[in-house]
Formats: structure tokens, sequence, C-alpha cells
């Protein structure tokens, strides 16, 4: 999961064939309404039933007055220019998360209202308004990935006397060969602690994720020891 | 099911650990020093019960931790492995 920050989102306006920021944007809003309708169905007499009619969209972006255009930013003054103004500027949203994705929601936009203000003591600001005109589009997304259920499962093994380790099927028939092992006891101590790499010492088991589970060397299996493992096995493994 | 494990090192001496990262999970296991507790929640923890404290990721026994010695003959001196305790719990 990543996040979206304020600092990931820009608002952009077509000229000549490039889409370029509108800066220095320092706030931006966008809105999606639709306008929600009575419907007349079988059931409506006992449930009233709707549906949406018509969908409105509006966008806001907010900022500190500059005076030029540059290849990356839009002045505020673009947008007061005759032509542009009073025509439909194709425009689009950008929301950029933590790691670099990107979404943006693109259309046709109006102009309807612009503010400039400025404070003797602060930068001037503008405040740029619009009002949607026709459809919006975004990229598709993909829907959530399929919930993946984990599997507990056990099984124990013998030991045998002067080994120290357990591979391949357990009593039972199972196997923990991959899976994330949650409980390694052996005759006499339950909870062994599982580690992935070095050497096992005393009450101590090594799992690297491989088909074997190792025990301390010093301390090799006595006659009739068994090990019991407990494992978690997803549906993806 | 995001159900995990882990060792904790014990302090000999002392009566619980407490654990930030478990605390609100459902314990499935408590093992100390290779025995398995029984876990109550409320109360005091009697004799091979852990009282486990949801708040805080406390796990309480009645009695207190202690270590064990390695009579290691390639080592200069003895070496003592403290308790352990073994955790299985449900995210």
């Amino acid at each position: 999961m990543s996040e979206v920050l304020g600092s990931g989102v820009a608002v952009q306006a077509k000229v000549d064939g490039d889409y370029i920021t509108i800066g220095c944007a320092v706030s931006c809003a966008w809105s999606y309404v639709n306008e929600i309708i009575g419907k007349t169905d079988v059931n409506a007499g006992s449930y009233r039933k709707k549906r949406v009619r018509i969908s409105d969209v509006r966008g806001n972006v907010a900022g500190v007055i500059i005076t030029e255009n540059e290849p990356t930013r839009l002045s505020i003054f673009h947008f007061l220019q005759e032509a542009i103004r009073r025509s439909e500027v194709d425009m689009r949203f950008l929301f950029e998360d933590t790691l670099g994705t990107v979404r943006s929601i693109q259309g046709m936009f109006l102009v309807s209202g612009i503010d400039l203000t400025a404070d003797v003591s602060a930068f001037g600001e503008f405040d740029l308004n619009l009002e949607g005109t026709g459809s919006v589009s975004t990229e598709a997304i993909d829907p959530p990935g399929e919930v993946v259920c984990d599997e507990m499962k056990s099984d124990w093994w013998v030991l045998a006397e002067g080994e120290t380790t357990i591979s391949g099927a357990g009593e039972n028939g199972e196997f923990f060969a991959g899976h994330t092992l949650l409980e390694v006891a052996r005759t006499g101590y339950a909870g062994m602690e599982i580690i992935g790499s070095g050497t096992p010492g005393n009450a101590q088991a090594l799992y690297t994720g491989s088909t074997t589970i190792a025990f301390d060397p010093a301390n090799p299996g006595l006659p009739d020891e068994k090990i019991f493992v407990i494992w978690l096995e997803s549906d993806a493994s | 099911m995001p159900v995990r494990e882990a060792t904790y090192d014990t302090v000999p001496g002392a009566y619980e650990i407490i654990r930030p990262e478990l605390a609100f999970r459902r314990i499935i296991k408590v093992s100390l020093a290779g025995t398995v507790y029984h876990l109550v929640y409320t109360g005091e923890p009697g004799n091979l019960e852990v009282l486990y404290t949801a708040s805080t990721g406390g796990f309480r026994f009645i009695n207190s931790f202690g270590y064990y010695l390695i009579n290691n003959p390639n080592a200069p001196v003895d070496t003592y492995i403290k308790d352990k305790i073994h955790i299985i719990w449900d995210e």
C-alpha cells in the first residue's frame, strides 16, 4: 500500500499538445457529483428506487501568482486570455503516490471563476475555479487481488538416534518444506527457537525454508525421540 | 489468517515480558523454556499459567525466569543460557 501525499497531486492544462502544470499551486481540489433521481419499477411502490441522471465535475486550483509561463509552469494569466477563459480547456489532475505510481483524471473544463488576491506582507495568490464539460476519463484500475488463505498444518517425525536433522514426509504424510514454520517441538521441549541461518544451538531449530530442519549438533537424537512441527501453507504456495 | 511466531529472551529473576507489538493480538500458544503454558486473561497466573495483558502486550508468569548451565568442555567458562519464551499469535 502506498499513499498519495498532497505534494504528489498536480493540475495540468494542455497547451500546444503538452500538459503543463499550473503553478505555483499550493492546493487543489476535484469533485464529482451525481444527480440522483427517482426511478420506477415493479417494486417502486414499496421502496423508493433511484438512479443516476446527470454527473457534474468541478475543480479548483489555488496558488502563488507567477507572471510568465515557463516550460514546466503555467501562469494564472494564461487563463485570463480571451481565447482561453472562454473556451474549453483540456485538463488533467495527477495523483502520484509515494512509490511513483500515477493516476490521472482527464477531462474538458471551462473557467468558471478566477480570483486574484494580494496582501502587502505575502505573496499574491490566485484561485482558479473550473467547471467540467462533458465526460471525464481515468485509467482502468486492477480489481483487488484474491485473499490468500493460509492453512495451518502439523505432523510429527522420528528423530533417529544419533541424527540431528529431519526431512521428507512426516508420519502422517505431510511436508513442511517451503512453508512457514510456527512451532518446532522436540521431545521434552516445546517451542524451540526457529532460526534461519547459522548453527543451531541448544533449544534451537535451523530452518532455511528448504526441506530440512536441523538441530543442535551437540544434542543428536536419543532413542524414540520425536519432533512435532506446525506450519502455515498458503494457497499460493 | 496471518499467524506469526517469535522467540524472546528473558531476564533471569523477572516474572514478565512486555512486547508492545503483541498488544491486542489473539495469542495462540505460549511456551517458556520448553513447556507450554495455559493462557489466562484475568486474575493472577497460577502454576503452568501465563497471564496475557492485551493492553500492554504483557506475559506474566508465577515463577521468575531462570537459566540453565551448559558445561562446555571447549569453552573457558561455563555458558549460561537464559530461559526463552516462544509465542504464536494471530495478527
